[in-house]
């Protein structure tokens, strides 16, 4: 395996002339995006050290009016070099429950950094930390110029890096002979004009690697040329362009990407490479040996994805997508999500009834629709992209899978996919701890999960149920066409908002919907409804002595025969600070129901009746509009409470208690 | 085919012991309708005069019962604490019972009264208290050190892992090999009492060494016939889930028959310990040979005398 070391260096030297014949390749006859960035990677892997050799020619445009003095580089590998980086604090070394390997760091060194013309920059690099004050993060660095880049220039470099990868750990890295490898080239950061998000003027937005945080960068093109042991296969973001046999026990993989804003890949001697099509995207499922009877279920529910956001959203424009199969002992890996390429998560007799496998592979497609195609800016709206897949991912997983049944579907006991992420919300101990729209860095107490995740799906579907379905599918195919390829932001999506919902229902909702978005999104308030009482009292006669006309008299008596009427009411009250439009619905003995629209604006509210005949029950929210709300339980309330159920579970307690104090008799 | 034999045995002796069945069963159901209708006053309370109880009916509902939890979780939880408790008294009473069915076991012509089975249980629930003491710490230990010692062995040999399927039968292999010598510690303690109920032994330590000593001598016969014994609890609630999953709890009916059904089903389970105690004593007196004589039955009732050997 030693002699991987002399190959390694021979081989970078070829491939780097051979990726300019990759660059001549095209997917697109158009340019999707602005494509500001290119990168030409060639890089080898050595499996003896875990190591990444590479040299890369990096190439960005200059689209703004200014004259940029700097760069700025990520270096995310640099999170995994040692406990003192920003990630390893924030983390505490354990990312998603999954804690890093005793010694099984990982970094990128810049070796080497120069221009076209040959200057070399390699001195002037320096870390930064833009988001705190930690000097030992060094996962940014600032390059300065000793010429500015101008308006419509573009700058080239040569950069040389080795890297050495993390034992899997958030993302990244290897397990034995399986390698995940994201994040692990120099990367550029988006510099940003003035105006361009919340740019007052132009500046570098290069943060830092944090626990909570993922990625955000310019769009642009990729060849990448990756050399590994011959025996492995190799799964990567972009179409396959070629692969080369080294004759020295490597190879040479060519992948080609364009319009994406990030590039991984992986390799493993143990992959089974499978492959199947939906329309124009050829899927392919790179899986462990031991679960290809489970690769089945990632193209069903990758092929339903594709289908359901072509439909509702907008088209996956690229020719392709790979799916990946952690190793097992590598989940570090799974969930993830890169262009073209994601990782998913599947487990050795783990049966249908559980669809762990299926969501994972629906949610993480889903994010090349946002964050892939649409692309916030992950550190500091993580709502954005991950709420907008959640959203999605319930829609796509009820859709395919039942709306009661979509995640687990066991007899007697199933959970929708909607249900658990709505739970991922109201059952926080502290729903109040945050507002959803704060950077993920800014998570400091906690919540990021449930917030940026859950919350946002809650508001983006009681968003959806108060304006309707097809209204929703406007907006988002809206905010898709306008915002793909691009870098959008909270007001661009609201602004989408503000925009379609007036155009079906006027000014139903007001002029905009900023009150919305005020309490749900950059509030923390929460919300909750509740039917606080009902009450049908016999209306008698008045008694008594009465000069309403200026004569006294007695009241009479009431007549045997009249019919009874009742004062009957229903009080809704308000228990959250959130105030959302809603409906009260009251139903009467005789079956006569009324609905009765309420702004939700008051503490409370009561709805009085005379009729002859008892409101029986009466339910606030009767369409179930609004998900947000943290109880849904205390919506209604009725006069005969329904006791078979409470009976059924008693009767179970029952059984299930006296089995467990039989086991008193395995010892007694 | 001592095995078969002390099954067959224990099946005939345990299979006239019906009413003893039910007294156990009965005194299982009381210890547990206080907490089942604490469990019903919390839930009535916590829906109040809510509709959503009515979405619990087809199944678990998950939002409603989220919800619940969320808003009235501390009501169930008040309930699920007090368990510990209630689980220690049944503990307690079924060392009081064991001494009621070992009584009535060991005499083939004894029928079950009440009032010699509580005798029993009284004269021997010292002994058999301070049995479940020395057993429960042998239990504590044993369980302590074998499932550190197992946990580190697995560990380390899916630290270096690339497949869950080794990982999964590994896994499995150290779930045996804990539950084996749980089990064994177990049936020493029911042929201690076998032999403080069959010899009166006083000590309880002379008698906990006795029932280990009967099962590493007797290993083969004593483990053979629990792992056939242990089929009988399993097939019944192997049956329960079936017919549970055929029934369902959807109606005020299929309630009330799925309730005599689990009814039915503890009575089962009361009548199976019967069943072990009784299958367990027949092995006990057929290895041991174990004469049974007037001198041996400290509680002997009228027409017991005659030597026996089963």
């Amino acid at each position: 395996m030693k002699s991987i070391h002399r190959a390694i260096a021979i081989l970078i030297t070829w491939t780097v002339a051979a990726s300019s014949w990759c660059g001549a390749q095209t997917i697109f006859k158009q340019p999707l995006s602005a494509r500001i960035v290119t990168y030409a990677i060639s890089v080898a892997l050595d499996p003896v050290d875990e190591t990444l050799t590479g040299k890369e020619t990096a190439t960005w445009r200059n689209t703004s009016s200014d004259r940029v003095t700097e760069l700025q580089f990520h270096l995310y590998l640099n999170a995994f070099k040692n406990t003192e980086s920003t990630f390893m604090k924030e983390s505490a070394g354990g990312l998603r429950g999954i804690r890093m390997a005793e010694g099984g760091w990982g970094w990128i060194d810049v070796t080497s950094m120069k221009t076209s013309e040959g200057e070399d920059l390699t001195s002037r690099m320096e870390f930064i930390h833009p988001d705190d004050n930690n000097d030992k993060d060094q996962t940014v660095i600032r390059v300065p110029l000793s010429k500015p880049v101008l308006p419509g220039q573009t700058i080239k470099l040569t950069i040389d890096f080795k890297a050495k990868l993390p034992r899997i750990f958030a993302r990244t890295g290897y397990y034995q002979d399986y390698y995940m490898i994201g994040q692990w080239f120099p990367k550029f950061g988006v510099y940003e004009a003035a105006g361009q998000r919340y740019a007052t003027k132009g500046q570098w937005n290069c943060h830092q690697f944090h626990a909570n945080t993922e990625f955000y960068a310019d769009y642009g093109l990729y060849d990448v040329d990756m050399t590994v042991p011959k025996d492995y296969v190799v799964g990567a973001t972009g179409i396959l362009m070629k692969e080369k046999d080294n004759g020295n026990g490597t190879k040479t993989v060519t992948h080609h990407a364009e319009d994406v804003h990030d590039f991984a890949w992986t390799a493993s001697a143990s992959y089974v490479d499978l492959s199947d099509q939906w329309n124009h995207v050829k899927i392919r499922v790179l899986m462990q040996p031991q679960r290809v009877h489970q690769a089945s279920r990632y193209f069903e529910s990758a092929k339903a994805t594709l289908a359901y956001m072509d439909r509702h959203v907008g088209t996956y424009p690229y020719p392709n997508l790979t799916i990946i199969d952690p190793a097992y002992g590598a989940s570090g890996a799974g969930g993830m999500e890169y262009p073209t390429l994601i990782t998913a998560g599947s487990f050795w007799g783990v049966g249908r009834s559980l669809k762990a496998a299926e969501m994972v592979t629906v949610h993480e497609f889903i994010h090349n629709y946002f964050y892939g195609l649409v692309g916030n800016n992950e550190f500091e709206e993580a709502w954005l992209d991950e709420g907008f897949t959640q959203y999605y991912e319930s829609r796509v997983m009820i859709d395919t899978y039942g709306t009661k049944t979509s995640m687990l579907d066991w007899p007697g006991f199933t959970i929708g996919d909607f249900e658990l992420a709505r739970i991922g919300y109201t059952a926080m101990r502290n729903p109040k701890i945050a507002p959803t729209a704060t950077p993920a860095f800014a998570f400091k107490a906690g919540g990021y999960g449930s917030l940026t995740y859950q919350k946002t799906a809650v508001i983006l579907t009681t968003l959806e149920r108060m304006v309707g379905r097809p209204v929703m599918d406007t907006i988002m195919k809206t905010y898709f066409a306008r915002w793909q390829f691009k870098h959008p932001c909270e007001r661009d999506f609201v602004g989408v908002v503000n925009e379609i919902v007036p155009k079906f229902h006027g000014t139903k909702f007001g002029k905009n919907l900023e009150w919305y978005f005020d309490q749900v999104l950059r509030g923390t308030d929460i919300c909750d409804y509740e039917l606080t009482a009902i009450e049908n009292n016999p209306v008698s006669e008045p008694k008594g002595r009465f000069d309403d006309d200026g004569t006294k008299a007695d009241s009479k008596k009431e007549p045997a025969t009249s019919a009874k009427v009742y004062a009957s009411r229903v009080i809704v009250s308000r228990l959250g600070e959130i105030r959302l439009p809603t409906t009260v619905l009251v139903h009467f003995e005789n079956g006569d129901e009324v609905r009765e629209p309420w702004d939700g604006q008051g503490r409370w509210i009561d709805f009085k009746y005379r009729r002859p005949e008892k409101i029986s029950w009466a339910k606030v929210d009767p369409d179930t509009l609004l998900v947000i709300d943290v109880n849904l339980n205390n919506n209604c309330k009725t006069l005969d409470p329904p006791s078979t159920p409470i009976w059924k579970y008693t009767v179970k307690f029952l059984f299930w208690i006296q089995n467990v104090l039989s086991l008193g008799s395995m010892i007694g | 085919m001592n095995i078969l034999n002390a099954f067959s045995n224990g099946f005939r002796r345990s299979g006239s012991e019906i009413k003893m069945a039910l007294v156990i069963y009965v005194l299982n159901l009381l210890l547990a309708i206080p907490l089942a209708l604490a469990f019903r006053s919390a839930l009535a309370a916590g829906f109040g005069m809510s509709l959503a109880p009515e979405q619990l009916m087809q199944g678990l509902d998950f939002t409603a019962f989220q919800d619940f939890m969320r808003a009235n979780g501390e009501r169930l939880l008040t309930v699920i604490n007090q368990m510990l408790s209630f689980l220690i008294l049944s503990m307690l009473l079924q060392t009081f019972l064991a001494g009621g069915i070992l009584s009535v076991l060991q005499d083939h012509e004894r029928k079950f009264a009440a009032s010699s089975f509580f005798k029993g249980c009284g004269m021997y629930f010292f002994r058999f208290f301070r049995l479940f003491l020395i057993v429960g710490v042998i239990l504590l230990l044993v369980s302590l050190i074998l499932g550190v010692i197992l946990a580190a062995v697995v560990a380390a040999m899916g630290e270096t892992s690339t497949s869950e399927v080794p990982d999964f039968w590994i896994r499995i292999a150290a779930i045996v090999l804990f539950l084996v010598p749980i089990i064994l510690i177990l049936m020493a303690a029911d042929y201690a009492k076998i032999h403080i109920v069959l010899h009166d032994e006083r000590s309880a330590f002379r008698a906990c060494g006795k029932g280990f000593g009967f099962v590493f001598r007797k290993f083969f016969a004593a483990f053979g016939l629990e792992l056939l014994l242990l089929l009988v609890p399993i097939l019944l609630m192997v049956l329960y889930v079936l017919v549970d999953l055929a029934i369902g709890m959807t109606s005020g009916l299929t309630i009330l028959l799925m309730f005599f059904i689990q009814q039915l089903v503890m009575a089962g389970r009361a009548w199976i310990k019967i069943f072990f105690y009784a299958s367990e004593m027949a092995l006990y007196r057929s290895l041991q040979r174990v004469p049974i004589s007037e001198a041996d039955i400290p509680l002997a009732s009228a027409g017991a005398g005659k030597s026996v050997i089963v």
